[in-house]
């Protein structure tokens, strides 16, 4: 199908719908689609099933940046999570997610990190699931099928994951849709983009078809659905990055 | 009280398993402080579980004001970048670590049990806990080495008969490193290798739960 570029991360996401699934990464500021994050939540979609690898905000040092947009926001919009990581308890605190959880507002999947990537690159590459050894004796086994394989090691079943919209943060893209990324944004971002019926991309600069190196594209455009370029003082964008690094400029000159 | 080491002296023991070339990656922690101190004249390429390979140091915080955010390690800290860097998506990341391509993994642990199963992700509450991509590592690296304080806060042995707390993995840890010993996961229990200066093989065992079998070629952690 043919990419659509938007306008407005309001357009970009007007059809997603309560008790849909959403796919996103999030490592602090680096590869978090932020800005379509906020449409969401400003667009107050509820009972979302949540697939991410943590749930936590970003930070620098040990100052939380607030102002940046992540899953952690979205608890009150979650039904159901799957995640690495949802507590705060090394920061000594109790998130609003952890909250939910126990109080049973949220059901709660753990997995561990790989085996979240995997799941979903399954999803997304028509695998019906696959035998992993990682979480034998610990209490991600429960529920799932034990077989003893031919090297005389315990493997567990995990089952693919895929979602109805999936949140990608890119660097550049071309009209058709293909990804280039930056550094480690890219992260979980392009073996989501496989796995999500719906997939929306935002990006820093969109180019005309022919200008990214062929070699060079991560995600081929028939995995994207729909476009947005983050504005100029956006959410994520180089002056946003640079306004919030300014504020340990200051920190590093006092000490 | 007797001295015990210190963090960094910590790390800087853990460190000296790791030969030069390998590919290592390290958890949070006393783990984190073994990329400053690394032994003279060894080059170590450090795996980040989001997908860096072969990131350079990791900036002070004088630097912060000029970081990239792109440029951050599994616990968000700036690197400086370094030639031969390599990044890759997070499911080629964790193929690096299931498909036994990584020489170490150097973690902490809330428990280490006398079997070597491991316990790190929560002290007891799962949805307050990070499994990250801890069960992955323990699992996956060639080498499994624990760096941590011997006991708890409350002077409880941390190296336990059987872990109370959830498990990260089995019979995963190779090597522990305290602040207190060096002690071996063998087939037969564990090995008392190495005792802090200052310390008797007695004085360890007194605080860590299992019995251990003292090397015959017991010696003294060099600080």
């Amino acid at each position: 199908m043919k990419t659509r570029i938007c306008t407005t991360f309001e357009e970009a996401i007007e059809d997603f719908p309560d008790g849909a699934s959403l796919m996103v990464f999030c490592w602090g500021v680096s590869g978090t689609p932020q800005n379509l994050l906020q449409a969401l939540r400003n667009k107050g979609t509820q009972d979302l099933t949540l697939i991410t690898h943590n749930v936590m905000p970003a930070f620098v040092g040990k100052t939380v940046l607030w102002d940046v947009v992540t899953p952690f926001m979205m608890a009150d919009q979650v039904k159901k999570l799957i995640t690495a990581w949802p507590g705060m308890s090394y920061l000594g605190m109790e998130s609003p997610m952890e909250r939910r959880i126990r109080e049973g507002k949220t059901a709660l999947e753990l997995v561990s990190h790989g085996i979240l990537a995997e799941r979903i690159r399954a999803g997304g590459a028509g695998i019906g699931g696959f035998y992993s050894p990682v979480g034998i004796g610990t209490l991600v086994e429960q529920g799932k099928e034990k077989r003893l394989l031919d090297d005389g090691r315990e493997y567990l079943l995990e089952k693919p994951l895929t979602a109805d919209f999936g949140f990608i943060r890119a660097h550049r893209a071309d009209k058709l849709g293909n990804l280039v990324y930056r550094g480690g944004g890219r992260g979980c971002n392009p073996v989501m983009a496989t796995a999500c019926r719906t997939v929306v991309a935002e990006v820093d600069e969109i180019v005309e078809v022919g200008e990214l190196d062929p070699d060079a594209i991560i995600t081929p455009g028939i995995y994207v659905d729909r476009l947005v370029r983050v504005p100029e003082a956006g959410l994520g964008s180089a002056r946003n990055r640079k306004e919030l690094l300014a504020r340990f400029q200051a920190q590093g000159k006092k000490s | 009280m007797k001295p015990r080491l210190l963090p960094e002296q910590v790390a800087a023991r853990a460190a000296l398993e790791l030969k030069d070339g390998d590919y290592v990656n390290l958890g949070v922690g006393i783990p984190n402080l073994c990329a400053s101190h690394l032994p003279a004249g060894i080059q170590v390429a450090f795996h980040a579980e989001h997908g860096v390979l072969g990131y350079g140091p990791l900036l002070p915080e004088s630097e912060w004001g000029r970081a990239d955010f792109d440029y951050v390690d599994a616990g968000l800290r700036f690197f400086r970048p370094r030639p031969g860097m390599a990044f890759c998506d997070m499911g080629q990341s964790f193929d690096m670590i299931r498909g036994r391509h990584l020489d170490a993994t150097i973690l902490g642990a809330v428990e280490v049990s006398g079997a070597g199963d491991l316990a790190n992700w929560t002290f007891g509450v799962p949805e307050s806990g990070g499994i990250g991509g801890s069960m992955d590592l323990a699992v996956g690296a060639k080498r499994v080495i624990i760096a941590m304080e011997h006991v708890t806060k409350q002077g409880k042995p941390k190296i336990v008969r059987h872990c109370k707390y959830p498990l990260t993995a089995k019979a995963c840890v190779d090597l522990i490193v305290s602040d207190l010993a060096v002690i071996e996961v063998g087939a037969d229990g564990l090995l008392l290798k190495e005792v802090a200066p200052g310390w008797t093989a007695e004085e360890v065992q007194a605080l860590t739960e299992p019995r251990l079998v003292l090397d015959s070629n017991l010696k003294e952690i060099q600080v």
